[in-house]
């Protein structure tokens, strides 16, 4: 976030006339417009030297150049927020109006420019901007910095988390900020007479969906190739109890199957787990899992048993049989 | 005095009455009190799990005088305006029936003015992920960039249908299926509150009716309130959902799986003649039959079951007396009953018909009704002992290949889609035996390729190089009196020397075959490799010696992918 | 244009030429064919016909009505589809309605052509009925469908129907010749094009039709020894390509069907045509019996996915069985 001090850690007469910030993660991208409307546009200021503008409005640019070139009222500078994409991202016709714009800047008045998105370095307004101010990538944090983030959004609500609670939270939303951000208000909602939040605390009341399709539908495909038909029904029924869909669960079985048989031939071409999961283009923990169970079926037998999911989803779009029993009588039938 | 129906009257109006959900009702709870209230939220879950009503009650504890607050009075009038559905703080919109982006513009314009009674202005959006693109982008602009004092709650039986967008700016909380007990608690609680007698069990038999979703259970309990006449017993209840006793189900299936078709037939006569519901009863035994297949495959420990220990345990041990193969198809059986049942005027023939196809094994592919087929054949052999050899045999064989003719004859087709993975057609390489001999050549490449096995010997006992040499041909096409042995492109070598040995090839044939016939030997694509499926050969090997011997037969060939069929 | 130059409908022609002759014009049409065989050419040139103010049983080109209905300009001929999702609404027949209750401006005959018109919805299709049966004097509206069946039997009871042909290869064949297409390619196309000289033009422009065809009849080509890999591989292009639009099951249908013909010796009637000599070696690999089935679980797959199966699956399902000769 280093980038940030450079709008952030100035005073407000050093500021610079424009700053564009882009990224693809919307949650960064509104915090820090949240931030500089904090630090720089008192409330005084916001009554008639502040004007918040989105692309959408249909004479976006005339209104724009309209704003920008009026003086501030009984204040030092006028500040501006822009939130578009399309002039940044891409080659426009228009943008040649938005260039003139920058090119004529006026000294009182501050752009904040917003980018949902990737820009395009090579185009003239960009270029233009960084005459004048700045360009700032806001990129979502990894790894340890994702961990340090994680723990300071619990720190800042008063709370301390567990490590096995962040790790969950990445595997369950990797850095989806947003995401990231209104589960963790979530949880600490849910847990909020108390200081300390626990791996079981977050489970309890984690968004399920992302739960079942990472982590416990594997358990059950899992049991499928591990010929534990019982274990697998149970599962099932318990992902339905929880409010799993039927057809998304077969969705994912028909994957693993796929990956399975995959594994299974390039496994007697004589390939091992880490060229299997290159080429395949997969992970090499369900790659190497499959593999060592590769020896349960025969690849004809999973080629039957595809036949008979196929026939569990027609038993389920034509409404013959119920749902969790059409996928019950897939996974137990021989 | 103007009705009142149950689920209007009990329809819940603080986060007390709310049945299950103790997490989401819990966080709600802290969120009102601490003022930690979110822009958005999304209530995912199966219906009848109390989206909406949690919703509601929490727009009232939004904007009731005392609040925001966890406990809304329900006294003060907004209140009872949001009770009756009259506040104009909050507005239900039904994405169902009102996919439309215009509805989501006129909301967006609502929006910005500053709620008149209340504190907030809920928007409650039922079936959200129904709303068409530009719907869904038209409300995402307003999550961006949310005015003060506006809540949203989303409510959805299919989240992943909600665009990633929206559903990042929204608190999730997922609703499970309500458990059979915490429908019954509501159920009771209901009953005690409108001083109606019940005995415990009638509950559980309408909260298992409704299948995990409150708003149906109490319709029921409706229903059966007047039915009843404010006394709900078992025996009434069940009379009332056309539901039979569950001592008479068992009692059916167990002349199913005995093969008592005429019990079967006799119990169900009464059933019919007494009114009945035949479609209920159906899928009762449908869920009966499951039943028995999970405790077999998946053990009574299983959370699975929502059962009583007893219940259980003599549920285990009639599964013992069952395989799960046919209670597959039983179960496929009675599921095709169900839906012939749904159309047709006939439901009697119906039945009778589906008890017929569970308990006769001829009509039963299934490998065990051959177990029990070759049994009774067996048997009927062994009394036939005494007489002449000759013609026992004959008399035999003839009265056997009577019933394979039968078996190969009739067709079973239960639907469009192929069935019958279970099925065995043992009879073709033995018709094959009793072939006839025809002038005219009537062999099918069918049954080269099953005699082939046989053809090799004959070959392999004059002239052990010639067979090494037909080893690598496999037949590929019958045209006419022609039979065509293909070779793959790598063996040429062998083409040519069986070519040169034709004419004991062909004399081999003939032998087995039991026809003369015409040779041509090709060079075709390479080999195929065919999948030899070990484990299944070792479970049929019995079975098919069995047969072999009954007919005093020769294995020529059995075949086991028509064995798997 | 006139309707000399309607290919291919004699009869059809014939019978509203009669009409236009003896005066004796009907007032609601239903004209029955396959896409692409001229239902909408036919149904313009009887329009223009009807307001042609130089001629009465054809249309002259030249004058103003011919000219106005030629660019879709006159304000007394009105076309009528699908506008919004899949149906033509009520709404739209409203407005047709309201906008019959005006005597025409400047010709003898106001002419409505409703195209799709099975695609009504039920409420829509019930609207118009009292205008079928009892229209205004000066009205003619014209039905367009495919089949019969997805129409209502009141509706069809109160039209005059005419039935299209569909087209023979020679003279779809005839009319690419003349639209400067060559021989050989003309040839194929009228084989792909399955009667419908719409889908004929339509074909001759799309040559990244062609491109995906010949992949696409490799693949079944090769599919006895695909690798499994592979297969899946193919599978997911496969499903993109449905997904956008492309007719895969016509195509995988018509190789197999071809597979058979050959076997019957009947080359001439392949579909296929350009790829004969690949036909040999194919039909060395399967028998009758094999065909035969092969089709049926073609034919089944596409209802499963017409029924909303994952397409992925019931592709991959079908491609094993295939390969395995699984089919039964």
């Amino acid at each position: 976030m280093n980038n940030l001090e450079k709008i952030f850690n100035v005073t407000e007469d050093k500021l610079k006339p424009v700053y564009l910030i882009y990224g693809e993660d919307s949650y960064l991208l509104h915090d820090c417009k949240k931030k500089f409307i904090e630090r720089y546009i008192s409330d005084e200021i916001r009554d008639f030297n502040y004007t918040f503008l989105d692309d959408e409005v249909e004479d976006f640019l005339a209104t724009l150049k309209n704003q920008v070139n009026t003086p501030p009222f009984m204040a030092d500078k006028r500040y501006i927020i822009a939130r578009t994409s399309r002039y940044f991202t891409e080659k426009n016709e228009r943008n040649s109006l938005l260039v003139k714009l920058l090119q004529n800047f006026p000294e009182t008045t501050v752009l904040l420019i917003i980018v949902e998105g990737k820009v395009d370095q090579r185009l003239k307004v960009v270029e233009e901007v960084k005459k004048i101010g700045e360009v700032i990538n806001l990129k979502p944090p990894k790894y340890k910095e994702l961990d340090k983030w994680i723990v300071n959004q619990f720190k800042i609500r008063g709370k301390i988390v567990d490590a096995g609670s962040v790790k969950l939270l990445e595997q369950m939303f990797n850095n989806e900020l947003e995401l990231l951000n209104s589960e963790i208000e979530k949880i600490i909602t849910y847990k909020y007479d108390e200081k300390r939040i626990t791996l079981r605390d977050v489970k309890e009341i984690i968004s399920k969906d992302k739960l079942i399709e990472d982590n416990i539908i594997f358990s059950l495909t899992d049991a499928l190739i591990s010929k534990q038909k019982g274990r697998a029904v149970n599962i099932l029924n318990e992902m339905i109890q929880q409010g799993a869909l039927p057809l998304r669960i077969l969705g994912t079985i028909i994957w693993q199957l796929r990956l399975f048989l995959s594994v299974k031939v390039l496994k007697r071409e004589g390939k091992d787990p880490v060229a299997i999961a290159k080429t395949l283009k997969s992970h090499q923990y369900p790659v190497k899992k499959c593999y060592h169970l590769s020896n349960n079926f025969t690849e004809e037998e999973m080629e039957l048993m595809l036949e008979r999911f196929l026939q569990a989803n027609l038993h389920i779009v034509t409404g013959k049989y119920d749902a969790r029993m059409a996928l019950e009588l897939a996974i137990l039938e021989d | 005095m103007t009705f009142l129906s149950l689920y209007r009257k009990y329809r819940p109006r603080n986060f007390e009455d709310l049945v299950g959900q103790e997490h989401v009702v819990r966080t709600l709870k802290n969120a009102l009190r601490n003022k930690r209230i979110a822009h958005a939220y999304l209530f995912a879950g199966p219906r009848g799990t109390g989206k909406t009503s949690t919703a509601k009650v929490f727009a009232r504890a939004l904007n009731c005088v005392h609040g925001p607050t966890a406990e809304p009075c329900g006294e003060c009038d907004t209140c009872k305006k949001i009770q009756s559905g009259q506040s104009i703080d909050v507005i239900e919109i039904d994405a169902a029936s009102n996919r439309g982006i215009d509805e989501i513009r006129v909301l967006r314009e609502k929006v910005k003015f500053y709620p008149s009674e209340g504190s907030y202005k809920v928007y409650i959006i039922d079936e959200v992920h129904m709303l068409t693109k530009g719907a869904f982008n038209a409300l995402l602009k307003t999550l961006e960039e949310p005015p003060e004092n506006v809540v949203f709650i989303l409510a959805t039986t299919e989240p992943h249908k909600v665009i990633d967008t929206i559903l990042s700016r929204c608190q999730r909380f997922d609703f499970s299926l309500l458990s059979l007990n915490d429908i019954r608690a509501r159920l009771e609680y209901i009953c005690q509150e409108e001083g109606i007698t019940y005995e415990g069990e009638a509950l559980q038999i309408i909260a298992r009716s409704s299948k995990g979703g409150l708003r149906d259970a109490i319709s029921l309990l409706d229903q059966a309130i007047s039915y009843t006449n404010a006394n709900l017993t078992v025996a009434d209840i069940q009379q009332m959902l056309g539901k039979v006793d569950e001592e008479v189900l068992n009692q059916f299936f167990n002349h199913i799986i005995n093969r008592n078709s005429a019990e079967a037939l006799e119990l169900v006569n009464q059933l019919i003649n007494r009114g009945y519901g035949v479609s209920i009863f159906v899928s009762d035994l449908i869920e009966h039959a499951r039943q028995l297949l999970l405790i077999k495959e998946c053990g009574i420990s299983s959370p699975i079951f929502d059962f009583t220990e007893e219940t259980l345990h003599r549920l285990e041990q009639v599964s013992q007396s069952v395989d799960s193969s046919r209670l597959i198809r039983i179960i496929e059986i009675l599921t095709g009953m169900e839906r012939d049942l749904s159309y047709t005027d006939q439901p009697r023939l119906v039945i009778e018909i589906g008890v017929v196809k569970m308990v006769s094994p001829e009509v039963d592919s299934t490998l065990e009704g051959l177990r029990t087929r070759v049994a009774e054949l067996e048997n009927r052999l062994k009394g036939m002992e005494g007489r002449k050899e000759d013609k026992v045999n004959r008399a035999s064989k003839s009265e056997i290949n009577d019933e394979l003719d039968k078996k190969t004859d009739r067709k079973i087709r239960t639907e469009q889609v192929e069935k019958d993975k279970r099925g065995t057609k043992i009879s073709e390489p033995v018709s094959e035996l009793a072939a006839t001999k025809d002038d005219t050549f009537t062999i099918t490449l069918d049954q080269v390729r099953k005699a082939w096995p046989a053809i090799l010997k004959e070959v392999k006992e004059n002239n052990i190089s010639v067979q090494a040499y037909l080893l690598e041909g496999q037949p590929l096409k019958v045209d006419d009196d022609t039979i065509y042995i293909h070779f793959p492109e790598d063996k040429g070598f062998h083409k040519k020397g069986a070519e040169r040995e034709e004419t004991l090839i062909k004399k081999a044939i003939s032998r087995v075959l039991g026809q003369p016939c015409r040779l041509k030997f090709e060079i075709a694509g390479p080999k195929k490799e065919v999948v030899k499926k070990k484990e299944e050969i070792k479970a049929e090997d019995n079975l098919v010696d069995r047969v072999v011997k009954l007919f005093d037969g020769e294995l020529i060939k059995v075949n086991y992918n028509v064995l798997k069929d | 244009m006139s309707f000399k130059d309607v290919i291919g409908q004699d009869a059809a022609v014939r019978i509203l030429q009669d009409e236009l002759a003896t005066g004796r014009v009907n007032h609601a049409y239903l004209f029955l064919g396959k896409e692409g065989v001229g239902k909408k050419t036919l149904a313009f040139q009887f329009t223009k016909s009807l307001n042609c103010q130089e001629s009465r049983l054809d249309s002259c080109e030249g004058c103003l009505a011919c000219r106005k209905i030629n660019h879709a300009n006159h304000p007394d001929v009105k076309l009528l589809t699908i506008e919004d999702g899949n149906t033509i609404k009520i709404e739209q027949i409203r407005e047709l309605q309201r906008d019959l209750a005006y005597k025409p401006y400047e010709s003898s005959r106001k002419v409505y052509i409703i195209d799709r018109a099975d695609r009504m919805t039920p409420e829509a299709a019930n609207s118009l009925l009292k205008t079928l049966e009892d229209p205004p004097e000066y009205a003619v509206i014209i039905l367009l469908a495919e089949e019969l069946n997805k129409l209502l039997p009141t509706v069809i009871s109160r039209c005059q129907q005419i039935h299209l042909n569909t087209l023979t290869r020679e003279e779809i064949k005839e009319r690419l010749l003349e639209s400067g297409i060559e021989e050989e390619q003309a040839n194929l196309i009228s084989r792909l094009a399955d009667g419908s000289l719409g889908r004929a033009l339509e074909l001759s422009e799309d040559a990244e039709f062609m491109d995906t065809r010949s992949s696409i009849l490799e693949l079944l080509i090769s599919l006895p020894e695909i690798n499994t890999i592979e297969l899946f591989n193919q599978v997911d292009r496969l499903v993109s390509l449905i997904e956008k639009g492309f007719p895969l099951f016509d195509l995988i249908l018509s190789w197999y069907r071809d597979i058979i013909i050959y076997n019957q010796g009947n080359c001439e009637q392949l579909v296929n045509y350009d790829y004969l000599e690949r036909m040999k070696s194919q039909q060395d690999i399967y028998t009758i019996e094999d065909l035969v089935a092969i089709i049926t679980l073609i034919n089944n797959t596409k209802g499963y996915i017409d029924l909303n199966v994952k397409k992925d699956l019931a592709l991959q399902v079908m491609l094993f069985k295939i390969r395995a000769k699984r089919c039964k």
